[in-house]
């Protein structure tokens, strides 16, 4: 079976998203220390947005910053609505996690209700093809590599410079001593959940115009965010854009090399292997206690 | 108002909504009964409003319903009127109620909701959910000795003994168009295919029933790949598909987004290699909606016949009851026949014994069909429990705009 270049383009174009969904894993995992399972229901609920208002007419520019928007307000509601009221009571995380299990289930039944339960496709972003070495490619799968790895790098430059990402990592590493020192935490909780959110939204509103979108999409793309997550770990915001890419190539690689239906056995392989072999993922954290 | 109020009114009612979309009930207004005496006979139906057979689940339901209401007014069809006699209303003369209960696609809630329906006096069960689901539920029509069809679930497993005493189905199962597919292959020449599904535990079944059929025709399975629900690229399926070089691909999804994605990631690149589908492909117009203009030239079996006039009729009819319709599936007429063949079946046995109906409708011998072509009729026996025959399938062709059209240069070898 032999592999062409092109297929390094549809694995970067497909990485790129399970990257987004990774860094929206990471923000909420470093500010609120919860494994925010519902991001794939943002990004589902992004994509039929997105789907339903191109299909009705609306300019994919606008469809696309409202449906984003929508990531947006979803991943501030969690915190706001979910997250925080729980933690507030000292429950353990365990409670949260099962109630943002439930969530994703609630997202994707009202999803269904409003948007249908039949998946629907956007319009692409922008029409057209360009021919690059003998092979044609569209200009929605390049905006989507550029967009999203635009993306990636100015959040991993906003946690990693900016005054309320920095702000963000602190309360990561300990809330109580953010608190002492005055850092706003529920405002910094707030941007970093809705960063998270508006996130996953744009891997939703980028995926709408490539594959069919459906109200029970959000579990599958749940998934592949965290594995994503747990390859490349988080000791780095661009951490899971690597662990992102990374089960992309593996994806498609094992598929054209194995065939479709190896695939989960060599994905399953490898994500035991992180977890024996580099438990903290690819690149791990390190705090300074002293 | 306090924000723990307005916390708590919000939860209260994310609560109340999410119990309103999963949750279950039935109806107390019996559609065009005025005037019917004696209590409902009621007929339970299992359907899925929240899992993946939600969308013709929804539709079937409502073709029940409208069943239902034209046998409470007696307005039938000319094909039905001769069989039933002038004034035939409701079943046993009693007015039809239909109970719903809904399982999400969940086996493990199907038996539980089949229980319910028995339990609100359903005499008799209609399942619209996914096979998976009238395989379990199917158990329950045994242990209850009360007649379940499975209108238009594909699997053959759903009438093989043992639990299958008490269930049946209408269309055209797997085993019958694994056999159809497999003499149109043949008589087309072709020696080699490739099987393309996806990661669900039906499509696999499914699958692995096509396979069978198709290497005991002594075809040649070159490849078989899969593609995972939810994916958002299938080019390297694609890409071994055609390194493979079949002669034809046959795809056996039941996601139906992935299977539109399937040809929308191959797009041209299959040409020269015939597609061919299983029925899930015309069940929605999801495939054809993801797929695009790709979908062209991709064939598969319908159950429907624009000529068949019985089967127009109620089609037409059903649509301009439900002008928001927008799609008919193929499976939401079967569930006119259903209903049909249980009303024939009680008003034959002159009550609702359940072992009786049942040996009733083993009985039953061309019953006017709305399937397949003129003069197409269902039959069953004790042997058969799935009343089609190959007879009924009609080969069409999708064409770019995702309509369906008469595959003419198709025909099922006898």
């Amino acid at each position: 079976m032999a592999i062409e270049w092109i297929d390094a383009v549809t694995a970067l174009r497909v990485g790129i998203v399970y990257a987004l969904l990774a860094l929206a894993y990471f923000l909420f995992a470093r500010t609120t220390d919860t494994i925010n399972f519902a991001v794939g229901g943002y990004a589902m609920a992004a994509a039929m947005l997105y789907a339903t208002l191109t299909g009705g007419g609306t300019s994919p520019l606008v469809a696309f910053v409202v449906a984003v928007g929508l990531g947006a307000v979803l991943g501030g509601m969690t915190e706001t609505f979910v997250i925080r009221p729980i933690a507030s009571k000292g429950r353990d995380e365990f409670v949260v996690v099962l109630a943002i299990t439930a969530l994703l289930f609630v997202i994707q039944q009202l999803a269904g209700f409003v948007f249908g339960r039949r998946a629907i496709i956007g319009e692409p972003l922008t029409a057209g093809r360009v021919e690059l070495a003998g092979y044609e490619v569209s200009f929605q799968n390049l905006l989507t590599i550029a967009v999203g790895f635009v993306a990636a790098v100015v959040v991993g430059l906003w946690i990693g410079r900016g005054r309320s990402g920095r702000m963000m990592r602190a309360i990561g590493d300990n809330e109580q001593a953010g608190l002492t020192l005055g850092i706003p935490v529920r405002r910094v909780r707030l941007i970093a959940a809705s960063v998270g959110g508006l996130l996953a939204g744009l891997a939703g509103a980028l995926t709408a115009p490539q594959a069919g979108n459906s109200f029970h999409s959000g579990v599958s793309l749940s998934i592949v965010g965290f594995i994503a997550l747990v390859i490349g770990g988080m000791g780095s915001a661009y951490a899971p854009l690597i662990g992102g890419v990374l089960l992309s190539f593996l994806e498609l690689g094992t598929s054209l090399i194995f065939g479709s239906t190896s695939r989960d056995y060599f994905l399953l392989a490898a994500v035991l292997l992180v977890f024996i072999a580099r438990p903290e993922g690819l690149f791990s954290l390190k705090v300074r206690t002293t | 108002m306090k924000t723990g109020t307005v916390r708590s009114a919000m939860v209260a009612g994310a609560a109340l909504i999410s119990v309103g979309l999963t949750g279950c009930g039935g109806t107390d207004e019996l559609p065009g009964a005025e005037g019917l005496e004696g209590d409902p006979l009621v007929i339970g139906v299992i359907m899925d409003t929240s899992g993946t057979a939600s969308f013709y689940s929804e539709q079937a339901v409502e073709m029940i319903e409208y069943a239902a209401e034209a046998t409470n007014t007696g307005e039938f069809p000319v094909a039905l009127q001769g069989l039933f006699g002038e004034g035939s209303r409701g079943i046993l003369d009693r007015p039809v109620k239909i109970v719903t209960e809904d399982d999400g696609s969940d086996p493990n809630r199907a038996v539980q909701a089949a229980r319910k329906l028995i339990a609100a006096g359903a005499e008799a069960i209609i399942s619209t959910s996914g096979s998976a689901s009238a395989l379990q539920s199917r158990i329950v029509c045994e242990e209850e000795k009360i007649p379940c069809i499975a209108p238009y679930s594909s699997s053959g497993a759903i009438v093989q003994q043992p639990n299958a005493g008490y269930m049946f189905t209408i269309a055209p199962n797997s085993t019958v168009q694994g056999a159809s597919f497999s003499g149109i292959f043949k008589e087309n020449g072709y020696e080699t295919y490739a099987i393309v599904g996806d990661s669900s535990p039906t499509s696999a079944a499914v699958a692995d029933l096509y396979k069978a059929a198709f290497d005991d025709a002594g075809l040649q399975m070159v490849a078989r790949e899969v593609v995972p629900v939810g994916s958002t690229d299938a080019t390297a399926q694609v890409s071994r598909v055609r390194s493979a070089n079949p002669d034809v691909v046959f795809d056996s999804f039941a996601a139906l987004s992935e299977e539109g994605l399937f040809y929308k990631s191959a797009g041209d690149s299959l040409d020269g290699i015939a597609r061919w589908g299983n029925n899930g492909l015309i069940t929605s117009d999801e495939p054809a909606k993801v797929a695009g203009p790709d979908i062209e030239g991709v064939k598969t079996l319908d159950v429907r016949s624009i000529e068949n006039a019985y089967g127009v009729e109620v089609q037409d009819a059903f649509e301009k009851a439900h002008p928001d319709i927008d799609y008919l599936s193929w499976t939401t007429i079967c569930n006119w026949e259903a209903f049909m063949v249980l009303k024939h079946a009680f008003e034959e046995v002159g009550s609702t014994d359940g072992p009786d109906v049942v040996a009733e409708i083993e009985g039953l011998k061309d019953f006017p069909s709305v399937l397949g072509p003129p003069g197409y009729t269902t039959s069953f026996s004790a042997d058969n429990h799935n009343g089609s025959s190959s007879k009924a399938l009609v080969p069409v062709v999708l064409e770019a705009d995702g309509s369906i059209a008469l595959a003419d240069d198709e025909t099922i070898p006898d």
